[in-house]
């Protein structure tokens, strides 16, 4: 479904990505580990057009989307939740949904957000609350609700649990389950790898800008080497 | 007599708080939605005034007609600027400080267009043709038609651009880029017809408050200019983000130019020639004590951004 | 190799604009300067005056080729932007560059002031068509202000027309810039000299967005003067000034009681283009004075060739800075281009210049001594200025014939 291929980015003259070259299958969860200033997240920036991308070519269903502004390409259905600064803080929760939904008519856009409190029941109470005043769990559910609220079939998470308490990371990660049961594909940005392989049964793994690994996650169950070969002791992650 | 001074004065500063609003709003919607400190909007409020003038003179002196007209080539103009000047810049991801130099430069060439066409047509200090007639009368003070065309439509446009703001998509969409621009272009808003919409909309208030102070004063290529201080005053005492503080602002600060420096002329001999360094004192304070204006009084969900 | 061609081209190109000038070696040129605000609010002017002085350079070299005299005059201009300032660094650039060492200009009073130092040190003549402040007179300078009588003359003639009118206390509003401050000064000197009473005056900033303060201050002013006497409103300001200081006086209850006074500027139909403005000036009994310009031989000759030189007639005082470039020159004929030696003989010569409008004739300070005043009021159908009376600076006579 997506397609990336030798594809070269970075910021302004500093390359990060070197020909990197990778496959995403549809309805699978898809984590992408790597040490910091692997690359990872610019992989993700650059399907949405948010770096320089020099070489390559990145395809959606087999169309080319490099060169899509970036404000264009939630409408081919992809969805990315970007790491920081991904709520509009000084807006409502309500607001902020409303904005993910502003393509809808009103009956069907209020129907929409009903159904998405239906889904992330910890938004219900907070619904009137400005998102910037809320804990960093309950911010990262509004950001993955207003990525669902795209209605996308492919979407992007950038490190959905960094900074959270294990408990509301499992929670996080709970959600992220019921959305690819839904049929999302999902691909999520990870520094704890631990957490990250229990929930995701694909796994991509970069080093300097490159994939270095792409496999099941079964295979890491067996022999907790292969992370060591691939990530270093460091970023394995706590228990 | 004391009294007397006190009450004038306190109106005038109501009459010239209500315009350094509407101005300043402008000034903290650019620079929120827009980021750029925009100099040009002082230009705006001129090009505004020149066209009620034209328009009084040649087309209708109904102040309705005359407000709607100056508010659509004021908006136009606005308009052209971004797509000539500013979005270039953006593209080039040009830094603040040269989109403040380069809106300094849009101001210059607007200003300078003004200073030819009024020696050609022969349009300074000109008058627009709205009479001026008293409207109520007490022994202590005196309301004039200006007073009532400016305060309630200032109040109005208030109202009606908080509601635009709060309550209907578009605010909504312009509230989004002020917070978080890449979020909102990722989310799929359609920045650029944001932008555009937001240059008609700061456009057409710096036009409508340029129309309603030429009404009470004069028109000539530098009135913009010659306010633009107090206005971007006002705006940095409402921390150039916070939409409440910025109304408070302007009251503030023409309260002190006109209330407190009536008050120690009349008390204390301090000469008017003190005035134009009221605005100036104030920046200074502002950025010495509350960097952030008043923006901490406002932390409901009305402000622009954090 | 196109880049060294375009390059040969544009050298050959420049020595043949130099060689017509190196050939005619022979040919003594001096470098009139010209320092004029360009920009600005008062752009117009400077325009304008540049024009009447380049007038009055081409007439010169017509008449000394046609004479076979070995001498051209040559125009450098600059802008001074309308400030003290932007004069300084405008007379400094033609000097320094040009080598002038006289200059037609500037504009304004506060102008010449602020090219005044510059001028003085540097031996630079300074000849200002249109200056008539008060802080401007100081004898033994390098400036002279040849046309425009100074302002002192009108300071006399409006405490002559206040004593005459009645008024016993006078509220100023003025200007704070040398223009305003020394008009004031000099008229409260004179007012109380004459046995004028009390006197208030109110500074405002120039260029104000507003000055609706400082009339409920005159007002304040006004209010208490009359406690002692007939008290009088005096405005020393510029039209957009009075425009939007009328627009509060207008409905103020104590201001529309009294009568006013306002200097020169405000003689202007422009003035009187609001209805509300002129009924009010009209009710207020408001008298000025002008500077009243006489025909003399040169007036319409001036008026034809500059209309036929330009297509436009010359705007209001630019006949003045003809006059200031033909002394200037003269005297340059008689000197040579050295700014002492122009400095002595300038007043020999302009006292035996006739003028487009009115003879010259220098006093101590350099400034034209001849002053006649026009007085104004208001018509009766307040469409226009209409004259009443005359002033006599050189004898303090004035004259009203209503």
């Amino acid at each position: 479904m997506l397609s990336i291929r030798e594809l070269t980015a970075g910021y302004g003259k500093l390359e990060i990505l070197h020909q990197l070259s990778v496959d995403i299958q549809v309805n699978h969860m898809t984590t992408i580990l790597g040490a910091n200033g692997s690359g990872k997240s610019t992989l993700l920036k650059s399907i949405f057009g948010l770096t320089t991308i020099t070489g390559g070519s990145i395809t959606y269903n087999d169309r080319e989307i490099i060169g899509i502004s970036t404000e264009n390409i939630s409408k081919l259905g992809i969805a990315y939740v970007p790491q920081r600064e991904n709520i509009f803080a000084s807006m409502t929760v309500r607001e902020n949904l409303a904005l993910a939904v502003r393509k809808a008519s009103r009956a069907e856009a209020a129907l929409r957000i009903d159904r998405a409190f239906d889904l992330f029941p910890i938004l219900t109470k907070r619904a009137n609350q400005r998102t910037g005043l809320m804990s960093g769990g309950e911010r990262q559910m509004v950001a993955i609700a207003m990525g669902w609220l795209m209605n996308p079939s492919l979407m992007l998470l950038d490190e959905p649990t960094a900074g959270l308490a294990p408990l509301v990371a499992k929670e996080v990660f709970e959600t992220l389950y019921n959305l690819s049961q839904k049929g999302i594909t999902l691909v999520i940005v990870e520094q704890n790898a631990r957490t990250a392989l229990r929930w995701c049964e694909d796994v991509c793994i970069l080093r300097e800008g490159t994939l270095v690994y792409q496999g099941r996650n079964d295979a890491f169950a067996e022999d907790d080497s292969l992370l060591h070969t691939y990530l270093g002791l460091l970023s394995i992650g706590k228990q | 007599m004391f009294e007397r001074i006190l009450i004038d004065s306190l109106i005038r500063s109501m009459q010239v708080g209500s315009l350094y609003a509407l101005m300043a709003l402008g000034i903290t919607l650019t620079m929120s939605v827009l980021k750029l400190p925009n100099f040009a909007h002082a230009e705006f409020v001129t090009v505004g005034a020149y066209t009620a003038l034209i328009v009084s003179r040649n087309v209708s002196t109904n102040p309705i007609i005359i407000l709607g007209l100056s508010a659509i080539v004021a908006s136009v103009v606005a308009l052209v600027s971004h797509i000539t000047v500013f979005r270039p810049f953006e593209k080039q991801k040009s830094s603040i400080y040269i989109m403040l130099l380069a809106s300094f430069a849009v101001g210059l060439i607007i200003r300078y267009v003004l200073f030819l066409t009024a020696d050609t047509f022969d349009l300074f200090d000109q008058r627009i043709q709205v009479p001026l007639e008293i409207w109520y009368r007490t022994d202590n003070f005196i309301l004039s038609n200006v007073f009532f065309w400016v305060v309630p439509t200032s109040i109005v446009l208030v109202i009606a651009l908080s509601l635009l703001l709060n309550a209907t998509p578009l605010g909504r969409e312009m509230r989004a880029l002020a917070d978080n621009f890449d979020l909102a272009r990722v989310i799929g808003i359609p920045v650029e017809r944001v932008k555009w919409l937001t240059w008609l909309l700061v456009g057409a208030l710096a036009g409508i408050s340029g129309a309603l102070w030429g009404i009470q004063t004069s028109v000539s290529p530098l009135m913009g200019w010659v306010v633009i201080l107090s206005v971007f005053a006002a705006a940095i005492l409402g921390g150039l983000s916070s939409f409440p503080g910025t109304i408070l602002g302007a009251y503030v600060v023409a309260f002190s130019e006109n209330t407190i420096m009536q008050v120690l002329n009349f008390q204390f001999g301090l000469s008017f020639s003190f005035k134009p360094a009221i605005p100036f004192i104030i920046i200074v304070i502002v950025l010495l004590i509350r960097p952030e204006g008043f923006t901490q009084f406002f932390k409901s969900n009305r402000s622009l951004k954090r | 190799m196109a880049k060294r061609l375009s390059l040969l081209i544009s050298l050959l190109l420049l020595i043949m604009i130099a060689l017509p000038v190196q050939g005619q070696d022979d040919v003594e040129t001096y470098v009139l300067g010209v320092a004029q605000p360009f920009t600005g609010p008062l752009g117009s002017f400077g325009t304008d005056f540049t024009r009447g002085i380049e007038l009055a350079v081409m007439q010169m070299n017509a008449e000394l080729e046609a004479s076979g005299v070995n001498i051209r005059f040559e125009v450098a201009s600059a802008d001074t932007e309308g400030t003290p300032d932007g004069a300084a660094r405008a007379v400094q650039t033609i000097v320094q560059t040009t080598g002038a060492e006289v200059i037609v200009g500037p504009l304004t009073t506060s102008e010449v002031l602020g090219a005044k130092q510059f001028a003085d040190e540097n031996g630079v003549v300074i000849v200002a068509p249109a200056s008539s402040g008060i802080p401007g007179a100081i004898p033994g300078d390098n400036i002279f202000r040849v046309m425009y009588p100074p302002d002192n003359f009108a300071a006399l003639a409006f405490a002559e027309i206040a004593r005459s009118r009645g008024y016993e206390n006078i509220a100023i509003l003025h200007v704070d810039d040398p223009f305003g401050n020394g008009l004031a000064e000099r008229f409260t000197i004179d007012f109380q000299a004459a046995g004028g009473g009390e006197v208030t005056t109110i500074a405002y900033s120039p260029e104000p967005p507003d000055l609706s303060g400082e009339a409920t201050a005159l007002s304040a002013d006004v209010a208490q003067l009359s406690g002692s006497g007939n008290t009088a409103v005096f405005c020393i300001c510029f039209l957009a000034d009075a425009q939007k200081l009328l627009q509060v006086a207008q409905i103020d209850p104590i201001l529309t009681t009294v009568e006013w006074m306002g200097v020169e500027n405000l003689v202007s139909p422009d003035l009187l283009a609001d209805a509300g403005h002129a009924q009010f000036l009209q009710s207020v009994n408001f008298i000025s004075v002008s500077f009243t310009d006489t025909a003399t031989p040169l007036t319409s000759p001036f008026i034809e060739s500059f209309t036929a030189e330009y297509g436009d007639p010359p705007g209001p005082f630019t006949n003045y800075a003809f006059d200031a470039a033909n002394i200037a020159m003269l005297t340059m004929l008689a000197a040579g281009n050295d700014g002492d030696a122009v400095t002595g003989m300038l007043p020999f010569v302009a006292n035996h210049y006739i003028g487009t409008s009115v003879q010259a004739y220098l006093d101590d300070n350099g400034d034209q001594a001849i002053a006649f005043y026009g007085i104004f009021r208001v018509a009766d159908d307040a469409s226009s200025f209409i004259e009443i009376g005359t002033y006599n600076g050189s004898t303090g006579l004035l004259e009203m014939n209503e």
